[in-house]
């Protein structure tokens, strides 16, 4: 129920995209469909910074007699570091585990009894914990999160019997799941030096050693307010939610600001391979190309490339490896949204009667080709329109609008970005997908990992 | 293209009620015109006006019961076909025409029916019905096509044998099914499907894809006049020739004595997957509100018995959970969960003294209280998007259920009593009578498997 995002997992890659292409619902300012109108500067939200640090955002949205509340939280493995890893996605999970005045079970006992649902993530660059729930258990809910923000127990018991259960999801997620192992081995490929070379659920042998002590002291350092950021969008009067807010969080005290990741991860300076030997009924393949941090102008270039590679039965690489040369069962790709510079991902799962080393030949000939001749003025109209559509996809839900404050809070510290972002997607020229392909999808930036398949 | 897409984002979203809360405080669905075209089809238009999408869904008839046999997984082989050459346009063309929009079409094959479900803009609802309308008035099945598509079918179920959660699910279905038209996965066995022709497909398409039956939902902001004009439009000439009248046989839950161990061997798991469970009771069931609330008790939210024992109080597991599986001539009651190896027999063991202790002692009020006010408080957000609002139409019609099932929901969900609830545990719940299916390394979790029930084995590459 408390799920984590492990990297690069397919299912995911998707919607990671649809999160994070986004314009807001409720503009300030009226303008009818169908008028042309630049889309104005700022959301029609309530923004606030309590004394202890707590950045706040209401957005009032009274369609659904219902409200999500979210709790970012500026922590991931990124932060973390060899001896800990996974210490992010287990504090996610003790978050539910009991604090002062709600003890252990208490949390979603008390929540799910007064009709709400709660849940959380974990990637390499944030931890977001929410709750959906009707209109009138805003204040519970405020109640139940300030709580473990303020006074989160760690129960030793609970402490020993929750790592049991993240060892559980790491074997689920990796050891019995073949793209899982695939994606694990990927990050550590790509990166020599770089946090995002481990895995977010943790490496088994930090899960078995991760003490109590561990947990207090990351705790104290990261999941303090001055770290955080408040999101709630619904059906709620903004004054008085404001009151609330001041109720229940002024009081917890700011901690020191965590320290910077320091570590870059170094140029690479030419292709790595590695192989994956496991059971499994057919060969895969999975790529990764480094490319620069969410706030390089490049990365709309490349979401392009992603949608024009590979959204729909109509993208290149569908087309090419399931459709004409009927190589692939299925072949994806995403380009990362990150806080230090990522990877662009590219896997495909080859059919048992085909080769990893075919399915790979007939990928590099789309790159090169994009790379040589450009994308069409069509396709980059269709995925400009696939962008649009998916955004508002993803903001049928109050829940969505929230999480989509918060990642963007946590990209580019300011929410409006959002705004901007789609101005951006508009700038996007034929020539920029053919230079962003030239330059970083190349051969001595590429790390590739073959699944070679075991009885 | 690009430009009409620009105006649209940066318009401005109204935001209107997409659902209306009545004093009472009962949800209910936004307004919508019901008609019935002279073919038999039936259509739902709904207006939403808060995001400027439409969805639609039509639902066929055509899920996998009604498969022949030896022709398994021939209604999702037809369902993934139509899209892929249809009034003379290839599949490139089909693709690139609900693309270039930014749309989505797909079919989606169930056990009792299919559905074609379709997410565009709403400028683009023209589009959107013309090519559905296409694609299942006209479907071609061209041979390449066909060929293309039972090689990635094929190749699909290789791939699911890779997931133990899946192969898990899917025996657990066959095993209890047994000859049942249900038994049989949707996508069929490597085996049916490689055997497979043109010629089959279409007799099924002219057999299943008939108007007498089918269901159409247009939600989304649209003007309702002219979403329904489009669809008299572009299915108004579909006929019924060569029609074949549906029955699915009911799936009576026998009760053998004793209970069934069904083990699946993965010499490379180090986690076991464990299924429990029996055949149950249909969609259709009187007791249907009765059911939904025990079983969320049991395995329902996070604070469900089988999810405090097993995952919170122990650390057995990352989930548990039970469900109904409810469908029109039957159904199913199952128990999921997985844990590492070294734990199958304990886990087995809590889930079993949770089916024990729900049959055989009431539901507090309290719990019971808690349960549905869970239920309840949530139910909303499942109205939330323009194709859940279509896929409770379609879904609720197909069962011969009317549309205030939604604004009725929760006051059912309160009625529930302790008594009612016990009852339907014993009657649904089975205990010494069902079946556990385990996918584990048998080797290392044989000898805590003993004396559960008689013990059945494969190997996980003799799954079908």
């Amino acid at each position: 129920m408390h799920v984590c995002r492990p990297r690069a997992a397919r299912p995911f890659a998707v919607i990671a995209l649809c999160a994070l292409v986004a314009v807001p619902l409720a503009f300030a300012g009226a303008v009818k469909a169908g008028e042309t109108k630049a889309a104005p500067a700022r959301l029609n939200a309530t923004v606030e910074t309590l004394k202890n640090g707590l950045k706040v955002i209401l957005m009032e949205d009274h369609s659904v007699p219902v409200i999500s509340r979210w709790t970012f939280y500026r922590v991931g493995s990124r932060n973390e570091h060899p001896g800990i890893t996974g210490i992010s996605h287990f504090m996610e999970h003790m978050m539910f585990n009991g604090a002062a005045k709600y003890g252990p079970k208490e949390f979603d006992r008390v929540l799910e009894s007064n009709g709400g649902y709660s849940n959380a993530f974990t990637s390499e660059d944030m931890t977001a914990y929410y709750e959906d729930f009707a209109s009138n258990v805003l204040e519970l809910c405020m109640d139940l999160d300030s709580d473990r923000m303020k006074s989160l127990a760690l129960d030793p018991k609970y402490v020993v019997s929750e790592m049991d259960v993240v060892k559980e999801e790491r074997r689920m997620r990796v050891d019995n799941s073949v793209e899982g192992a695939m994606s694990e081995e990927l990050g550590a490929l790509a990166y020599k030096a770089h946090p995002y070379g481990w895995p977010v659920l943790g490496w088994m042998s930090d899960l078995e050693k991760i003490t109590r002590d561990d947990a207090v002291k990351y705790n104290k350092t990261y999941y303090s307010p001055n770290n955080a950021i408040l999101i709630v969008v619904g059906d709620f009067d903004t004054k008085k939610a404001l009151e609330l807010v001041h109720k229940y969080y002024e009081d917890i005290p700011a901690q020191t600001p965590p320290e910077p990741v320091r570590t870059v991860e170094p140029e690479q300076q030419g292709e790595r391979r590695a192989e994956l030997h496991k059971a499994a009924e057919m060969p895969e393949v999975f790529m990764g190309y480094h490319i620069p941090d969410v706030t390089s102008n490049d990365i709309y270039a490349l979401d392009v490339l992603q949608y024009v590679l590979s959204e729909g039965e109509s993208s290149r690489l569908y087309k090419k490896l399931v459709r004409d040369l009927g190589i692939a069962v299925y072949a994806g790709a995403d380009a990362e949204w990150r806080l230090s510079p990522a990877l662009f991902d590219i896997y495909v799962k080859v059919k048992p009667d085909k080769t990893a080393a075919e399915s790979e030949t007939a990928v590099y000939d789309i790159l090169k080709d994009v790379a040589a001749n450009g994308i069409t003025a069509a396709e980059l109209a269709k995925a400009e329109n696939q962008i649009a559509a998916n955004f508002y996809r993803s903001m049928q839900t109050v829940n969505g609008k929230a999480r989509k404050i918060g990642t963007y809070e946590i990209f580019f510290g300011d929410f409006n970005e959002m705004l901007k972002v789609q101005d951006r997607y508009r700038a996007v020229t034929v020539d920029d997908v053919k230079r962003v392909a030239g330059r970083y999808l190349t051969q001595k930036n590429r790390n590739v990992v073959t699944l070679v398949p075991e009885a | 293209m690009k430009k009409i897409v620009l105006l649209a984002m940066a318009a401005l979203l109204v935001l209107a009620p997409a659902l209306a809360l009545a004093e009472t405080g009962a949800v209910k669905l936004p307004s919508y015109k019901e008609y019935a075209l002279k073919n038999g089809l039936k259509v739902f238009i709904m207006e939403t006006h808060e995001v400027p999408l439409v969805s639609l869904q039509l639902l066929v008839p055509a899920g996998s019961a009604t498969d022949e046999p030896g022709a398994e997984g021939i209604a999702n082989l037809t369902g993934r076909l139509l899209t892929k050459g249809a009034a003379g346009l290839t599949a490139d063309q089909i693709a690139e025409s609900i693309e270039e929009v930014g749309g989505a079409m797909n079919v989606d094959a169930g056990r009792d029916y299919a559905t074609v479900n379709g997410d565009f803009l709403a400028k683009d609802m023209g589009r959107a019905l013309d090519i559905m309308g296409k694609i299942v008035l006209s479907a071609d099945f061209p041979k390449e096509e066909v060929d293309r598509e039972k090689g990635l079918v094929v190749a699909e179920i290789q791939a699911a044998k890779e997931q133990p959660s899946a192969i898990a699910s899917r025996e657990f279905m066959r095993v209890l099914g047994a000859q049942h038209p249900y038994a049989h996965p949707v996508d069929g066995s490597e085996e049916s499907v490689s055997s497979m022709t043109r010629e089959k497909v279409l007799a099924f398409y002219k057999a299943h894809y008939v108007p007498a039956g089918a269901i159409l939902a247009v939600v989304g902001d649209v003007d309702g006049g002219a979403a329904i004009g489009l669809v008299k439009a572009k299915f108004g000439s579909w006929h019924g020739e060569g029609a074949k009248a549906v029955v699915i046989p009911v799936l009576t839950p026998k009760k053998l004595p004793g209970r069934t161990l069904f083990v699946i061997n993965k010499d490379d798991a180090t986690q076991s997957q464990i299924r429990i469970g029996n055949l149950s009771v249909g969609r259709n069931t009187p007791d249907y509100f009765p059911l939904l609330v025990t079983n969320s008790v049991l395995g329902g939210g996070f604070t469900s018995r089988l999810m405090d024992e097993i995952r919170v109080t122990r650390g057995l597991s990352y989930g548990a959970r039970s469900d109904f599986d409810q469908l029109k001539a039957g159904g199913l009651f199952g128990v999921y969960t997985y844990t590492k190896n070294k734990t199958l027999r304990e886990t087995i063991e809590v889930a079993l003294d949770q089916l024990k202790k729900i049959r055989a002692e009431k539901i507090s009020e309290a719990e019971l209280t808690k349960t549905k006010k869970y239920i309840t408080g949530l139910f909303p957000f499942n109205l939330e998007r323009n194709a859940d609002l279509a896929g409770w139409v379609t879904d609720l019609t197909y069962y011969d259920l009317p549309l205030t099932f939604v604004e009725t929901y929760c006051p059912n969900v309160d009625k529930v009593t302790p008594d009612d609830a016990q009852r339907v545990a014993q009657r649904e719940m089975w205990l010494d009578d069902n079946l556990i299916l385990v996918l584990t390394k048998y080797e290392e979790t044989k000898d805590q498997l003993t004396g559960l029930g008689k013990v059945e084995t494969i190997n996980v590459d003799q799954v079908k």
